[in-house]
């Protein structure tokens, strides 16, 4: 019987959310709202407009506007000052990409949240602060392919249309991350940041290459590299028969007698997944699965901001 | 390999035990759906190797422990059971041949030889099968059989392996192998065959010997008697691996005592022949310690220098003080032999001779005087003699006659009645009395005092007729009787000395053989010339003319001297007749029965008693056979019923030193004596050797069950390291 190592207990800030909490509540809606409020708890909060030539509205100048936009035709008509705003484009679009394939579906105990659902709740609480600033988020689902693709808007009953997508989702099928990537970019014209959850196994690195291709055309892209505790400390013993959950492979090993080498693949895994992002200027992050999903969206978003901040 | 309990082996199923868990181990493996199902095949792939030679090895070490247990509690016998059964057509006989001579109780490391055959014939016998049948045979000096004929009952061989004792003797191991050889022949009734037909054996002669050369003298019979077949003769050598440098030894080969005139009183010279057996001039000489022992005492403690390859004799001496026959032994320093490092002997101290001599012609100028030249005979380089004490026969009454052991009446011509009856008693009581001629001797008297203690009654003086052809007047000597201990002495050019006597008048005897009498020499005209016999426990010698020149020139002789002396000696009882009869353990020793005696007894050096009571002594001589041990055999006679030592007839016995040497021959060259064969041995033989060298060389038992629990800890050690090194993971 697989057994679980002895883990510290994860230092938690009042309002983060324990993944074991969040797996109590079987709405993904709400726990996207939960996992988001969480996560902008104490953040500053201002929509930002665009600079798209698609417009909004007009709104009154007041000082410190950009008088780049003072919309002359209407102060000749009006004889007011009208600072002119436009439609979203002139703000952030992102495509979460959520991989659901069979091995997302790890670990089945119904207590605990598999990785799908945690890369729902996160691409759901993602999805909501975008939405809530107005940006426009998209959504892509794939296992074998690309199967869903939910574009990416800011208008209103758009979020309900990617929850209600995310919420559907159910692990399976074998993992495909290359080829709905290579689907993927061949579809995304508009530069975009890609959020993308998936667990990499079963030929998952060798969708970085993909990814790395996004990259290349000028997508912002993040991977949330999404890892079960289990697989990552291995806390299995005895004899097992170790069941693929993509297809029929299987293999009865003595679990304690491949421990180390199996530590030593994982290891082996994560940083050369790290790696090809690094040097591919791909955002990586490890995301373990018994972590609150919120905090780790805060530091994304915190981390996003920043450059943002950086980059005016 | 064969088993003491077969039946045990039935554990071997044990071994089972550690496969069957593995297998129900391997049955129930618990099911995990898992999603890194491609990292966990690259790790098998890793350890894949690894791991499964470790659990080859765990199985076969659990696999291992078990059937080591199981072979441990069935009683392995190792040493070719099976080569037994494909070399031969059927049931094999076996003769297994010890040698049990000295050279056998030679120690290397603390063990003797004769305990490594024991041992080696112990695998033998542990490696006959259950149809095979053995006998032992022991070579000594008469090589004898533990056993009438084969058995197959290992009980009864391992009590007679155990019966066995190295002797201190020599033996012949071509006599031993015949003599088992003509025992493999013997036949049960069910075994016999039909009449008129010759049976077939599968014969075999293992013969376990240091294969010391002394033992390989002749070849052995090896065709069985009452079969068509032979018996394979193979040798082994039970100091295999033994440095032949530790075979080198030393042996005391000879001691001879004399008693030497011209020291103190009762000296002895004791005479050592050391023989080092050894490579010639391999080595310098090497000092040794020696000691004369008589008993636990310590008489002369001293070193030689023994020259290896050489001999060498060392002379030690000591004055005993006490006369005797006394049992001494020469020791030698210690080497891998002890046995050869010890030669027994008897010294027979010489005892002092108190002499009263009765002056028969005193006379004023020394040389008329009648003993003149006889005092001067016994004084002549004789130290270690008292000096006698001169009288005349009228002091002869007031002289105490006890104390003297040796009376003389020279040219007495006369005595007192009185003294006549005191010197029979004297003689009968066990002193010496010699008698000499003078020309005025009253032979009545002398017939008459003395007739019982005479050898022949006196008849009167005859002097020799000038006249007569041939004879000038004078007689010479001749016949002397050399095998008597007083003629000894007169060998080679001496007895022309006493030959050449010439003597003008003697006195004559009368004939008849009234009381045995022994006649030491006689004149050339048949009469004897001196006579010697017992009378009771003492004895007379006559001496038929004088020891003045009155009557012979005898007295200036030079014979005249030792001839004197010895007859003192021979009647003072203190003349040792050197013993020549060297007796070596396991030979028949004869005892020489006093007259008179109601019963005899030898006391053996380990307290054994041999006694002869007066119905076995019926002859002149006893033979005496229990010579089994080294060392001092005291004779004891009773003539009254008290048992009282008889020193002439004890005796020591000494090992058999030509098995001192303990160099040894090769197999093939031992081989080749043995099979009769001067090229050696042929690869028949020499297979034959191996097989043997393989069979004796067998572990034992006890060896091969401490093996096995020795394998089934480090079975067990392997297994917990292999499980230490997963559960520390």
């Amino acid at each position: 019987m697989a057994t679980r190592g002895a883990q510290p207990e994860p230092e938690r800030k009042p309002g983060e959310i324990e993944p074991s909490v969040l797996a109590d509540i079987g709405n993904l809606t709400l726990r996207a709202r939960v996992v988001a409020d969480s996560a902008l708890a104490g953040m500053h909060r201002s929509r930002h407009h665009g600079t798209s030539v698609e417009f909004a509205e007009h709104k009154e100048y007041s000082p410190g506007d950009n008088v780049r936009h003072l919309d002359w035709r209407a102060f000749a008509r009006f004889d007011r000052d009208y600072i002119k705003r436009f439609e979203d484009e002139a703000n952030l679009r992102a495509l979460c990409v959520v991989d659901s394939s069979g091995s997302m579906g790890y670990p089945q105990e119904a207590e605990r949240l598999n990785k799908l659902a945690y890369a729902t709740t996160c691409a759901g609480a993602l999805a909501y602060v975008l939405a809530r600033q107005g940006d426009a988020v998209g959504l892509a689902t794939f296992a074998d392919k690309l199967d869903i693709r939910v574009p990416s808007r800011a208008r209103r009953g758009h979020l309900q249309e990617i929850l209600s997508v995310l919420e559907a989702l159910k692990p399976d099928g074998p993992s495909r991350l290359k080829v709905a990537l290579d689907a993927l970019s061949e579809g995304l014209t508009r530069r975009s940041i890609v959020v993308i959850f998936s667990d990499l196994l079963d030929g998952g690195l060798d969708a970085l290459e993909a990814i790395a291709r996004l990259r290349a055309r000028k997508h912002d892209v993040a991977l949330f590299h999404t890892l079960d505790p289990d697989e990552l400390e291995f806390p299995f013993e005895d004899s097992t028969l170790f069941v693929s959950m993509e297809d029929d492979r299987n293999v009865q090993i003595d679990a304690r007698a491949i421990r180390d080498a199996y530590l030593e693949e994982v290891k082996k895994f994560i940083e050369t997944a790290e790696s090809r992002c690094r040097s591919s200027r791909v955002e990586y992050h490890l995301t373990r699965t018994d972590r609150a999903p919120g905090k780790m969206l805060a530091e994304f978003l915190s981390r996003r901001t920043s450059m943002r901040s950086l980059a005016r | 390999m064969s088993f003491t309990n077969p039946l045990l082996l039935a554990g071997l199923i044990g071994a089972l035990l550690p496969i069957i868990i593995h297998l129900i181990h391997k049955r129930r493996p618990r099911e995990q759906k898992f999603a890194a199902i491609e990292l966990v095949l690259q790790s098998v792939e890793r350890v894949e190797r690894r791991w499964r030679l470790r659990r080859i090895i765990l199985l076969a070490a659990r696999v291992l422990l078990l059937s080591a247990l199981a072979i441990a509690a069935a009683g392995p016998l190792l040493g070719g059971a099976n080569e037994l059964v494909t070399t031969s057509s059927g049931p094999t006989r076996l003769a297994i041949v010890v040698d049990g001579s000295m050279s056998m109780r030679a120690r290397y490391d603390g063990v003797t030889s004769l305990a490594r055959a024991v041992t080696q014939a112990r695998n033998l016998v542990d490696a006959m099968g259950p149809e095979d049948q053995a006998l032992i045979a022991v070579a000594e000096r008469r090589p004898r059989l533990m056993m009438e004929r084969p058995t197959p009952d290992k009980a009864t061989l391992y009590r007679a392996l155990d019966a066995i004792d190295a002797s201190y003797e020599h033996a012949d191991l071509g006599e031993a192998v015949s003599l088992a050889t003509k025992a493999l022949g013997s036949l049960s009734a069910e075994e016999a065959p039909p009449e008129g037909e010759l049976p077939k054996l599968a014969a075999r002669v293992v013969v376990l010997s240091d294969l010391a050369e002394p033992a390989f003298g002749a070849a052995a019979e090896l065709a069985v008697p009452g079969t068509q077949s032979a018996a394979q003769l193979e040798l082994v050598d039970v100091l295999e691996g033994i440095d032949r440098e530790q075979r080198k030894n030393s042996a005391i080969t000879n001691v001879e005592t004399l008693n030497v005139p011209g020291e103190a009183p009762r000296t002895v010279e004791v005479r050592a022949r050391i023989v080092s057996h050894a490579k010639e001039a391999s080595e310098g000489p090497q000092p040794r310690d020696i000691t004369l022992r008589r008993w636990d005492e310590d008489l002369v403690a001293g070193s030689v220098d023994v020259v290896p390859g050489t001999i060498v004799d060392k002379v030690m001496r000591y004055a005993f003080p006490e006369p005797g026959r006394m049992p001494v032994r020469v020791v030698l320093e210690a080497d891998a032999l002890l046995e050869d490092n010890v030669r027994y002997a008897i010294a027979d101290v010489r005892r002092q001779v108190r002499m009263l001599i009765v002056d028969g012609a005193p006379s004023g100028v020394p040389k008329e005087d009648e003993i003149f030249y006889l005092e001067r005979a016994l004084q002549a380089g004789a130290s270690d003699q008292p000096l006698p004490r001169v009288i005349t026969a009228d002091d002869l009454s007031r002289a105490d006659l006890a104390a003297y052991d040796v009376v003389i009446l020279a040219g007495v011509p006369a005595f007192a009645r009185t003294d006549g009856a005191r010197l029979a008693d004297f003689v009968e009581k066990g002193g010496g009395l010699m008698i000499t001629a003078s020309e005025d001797l009253d032979t009545e008297l002398y017939n008459a005092e003395l007739g019982r203690v005479l050898p022949r009654p006196l008849r009167g003086l005859k002097v020799v007729d000038a006249e007569a052809v041939g004879s000038g007047g004078i007689v010479a000597l001749a016949n002397p009787a050399l095998e008597h201990p007083v003629m000894e002495v007169f060998s080679g050019d001496a007895l022309g000395g006493l030959l050449s006597t010439r003597t003008s008048a003697y006195l004559l005897l009368q004939p008849g053989a009234s009381r045995p009498m022994q006649v030491l020499v006689e004149y050339d005209d048949g009469q004897p010339a001196v006579v010697e016999a017992d009378a009771g426990k003492g004895r007379v010698v006559l001496w038929t003319t004088s020891i003045d020149r009155e009557m012979s020139d005898f007295a200036i002789r030079p014979a005249f001297v030792p001839l004197m002396r010895q007859l003192v000696l021979r009647l003072g009882q203190a003349l040792g007749r050197p013993d020549t009869r060297h007796t070596l353990v396991g030979e028949p020793r004869t005892i020489n029965v006093p007259r008179g005696a109601m019963a005899l007894r030898v006391t053996a050096p380990d307290g054994a008693e041999t006694t002869w009571e007066q119905s076995e002594l019926n002859q002149a001589t006893m033979r005496f056979d229990d010579t089994h041990l080294p060392g001092n055999y005291a004779a004891e006679v009773s003539f009254t019923g008290a048992f009282e030592p008889l020193p002439a007839e004890s005796f020591v016995a000494n090992a058999d030193t030509r098995e001192s040497d303990l160099r040894p021959l090769s197999v093939e060259e031992a081989t080749s004596i043995l099979t009769g064969t001067s090229e050696g041995a042929t690869d028949e033989q020499i297979s034959a050797l191996a097989r043997a060298r393989a069979l004796t060389g067998a572990m034992s038992p006890e060896t091969l069950v401490g093996l096995l629990l020795m394998l089934m800890v480090l079975a067990f050690f392997v297994e917990s390291m292999i499980t230490a090194q997963r559960i520390g993971r």
